[in-house]
């Protein structure tokens, strides 16, 4: 079954409709609120509030395509696990001068598979992981950013500055590790 | 060795996003619907705005019990009725005597409904100048100040009925039966209603300053005699 076609049933009511669409799509966006919030716990909680106010605002939304829905829900998943952080002060930070961006190595890149990617992501500082995760996977800009954690544009672009050197840093030891086991 | 742009976000994108398997979940699927089915069954309460309903019935109770309960300027006498004034001309070189003053013709005063018109109180009679205009400190006045419209109807008042205003005297002033003075410029306003009511005549009297402070419009006490 399309998701269009999920969508259609679960405006109407349908509960059967609103399990699969919930089934479908939650392992995503589960792990979507892993990357801001590290408690799996804590995780499971912001996507259940997410997923409640999609389905409460479910009547009033209007299908365009299936990137439009993922984008929508997305936007919901992002702004509970900021509230959530927000609630919990830990924006606490501090303008830092900018540092020389980290040059990723690619060919190292791919070698990660998307587990490990998901666990250094983690690893990061709570700022530092918010930020990186705002603006390399999501997209947003510095001042959207600066508008939506309460911080200055350039605070943000220290953060990000910091968090790329920082994964940097745990690629690079795995880089090691990798060429160790290859010699072996 | 490629170096990608450092700004470059779709690697980080293409890889993330398509991973959507967390190791080790100790939460099923199952388990995380039916909280989120428990949360979508309950319906909403709304919040109970009765004390905003008891705020706004309150300030408008209050508006209506001030509005009910403020007596107007003309109902402080007789409510429910309109004056009309005749201005008195006066002489103040000698006080009219009340023998020569007509009394007012019996009239009923008929009360006003709340929706009717209110009635225009008018006295019959006139009271005759003493002495002629040439005498006569204050100019003339014609009739009634405030004549009333036409639709309103006019109503004779009664004065003998209507309770009058008594002037305050003391009780010494009623006891004392001393010869009053020729000269009363002096003596107070409640002295002079006195005289006015125990009917004494004076043919000299000092205009004085607080005769001239003394209301135009007067009713004087018909003499129960007559």
């Amino acid at each position: 079954m399309e998701l269009q076609e999920l969508i259609s049933e679960a405006k109407k009511g349908c509960k059967a409709a609103q399990e699969v669409l919930f089934s479908r799509l939650s392992d995503n966006f589960l792990s979507l609120c892993n990357r801001y919030v590290k408690n799996e716990a804590d995780a499971e909680e912001r996507m259940l509030d997410g997923f409640y106010k999609f389905f409460r605002a479910l009547p009033q939304f209007r299908y365009e395509s299936d990137a439009a829905v993922y984008a929508c829900i997305t936007r919901i998943m992002v702004n509970e696990c900021i509230m959530q952080l927000r609630k919990k002060r830990v924006f606490n930070i501090v303008a830092e001068p900018l540092e020389r961006d980290a040059i990723l190595n690619e060919d190292l890149l791919d070698k990660i598979s998307e587990a490990e990617i998901h666990v250094l992501i983690r690893k990061l500082p709570v700022g530092a992981r918010t930020i990186f995760n705002l603006h390399a996977i999501e997209g947003c800009r510095h001042d959207e950013i600066a508008r939506l954690l309460g911080i200055t544009a350039g605070a943000s672009r220290a953060q990000l500055a910091r968090a790329r050197a920082l994964l940097q840093q745990s690629i690079s030891f795995l880089k090691k590790d990798y060429e160790n086991k290859e010699s072996k | 060795m490629k170096i990608r742009n450092q700004n470059s976000s779709y690697t980080w994108q293409s890889r993330v996003r398509e991973y959507d398997v967390i190791p080790n979940r100790t939460i099923s699927t199952e388990e995380s619907w039916n909280k989120l089915r428990e949360r979508l069954d309950k319906v909403p309460q709304r919040k109970s705005r009765t004390w905003y309903w008891v705020a706004a019935a309150s300030i408008v109770f209050f508006f209506v019990i001030k509005l009910v309960f403020t007596p107007g300027k003309d109902e402080t006498l007789n409510p429910g009725f309109t004056k009309t004034h005749n201005v008195v001309k006066q002489n103040h070189q000698s006080l009219v005597p009340v023998d020569t003053l007509k009394t007012v013709a019996n009239t009923t005063v008929e009360t006003s409904d709340p929706g009717a018109k209110k009635p225009v109180i008018k006295p019959t009679a006139r009271l005759q100048p003493l002495h002629s205009k040439k005498d006569s400190m204050l100019p003339e006045t014609g009739d009634s100040v405030v004549s009333p419209a036409k639709d309103t109807p006019v109503v004779e008042e009664d004065i003998a009925q209507q309770p009058a205003r008594l002037p305050s005297v003391h009780i010494n002033d009623l006891i004392n039966t001393e010869p009053l003075p020729m000269n009363i410029s002096t003596k107070s306003l409640a002295v002079k209603r006195l005289i006015r009511l125990f009917n004494i005549d004076f043919t000299k009297d000092v205009p004085s300053k607080k005769q001239e402070g003394l209301p135009k419009s007067q009713y004087t006490i018909p003499n129960n005699q007559n």
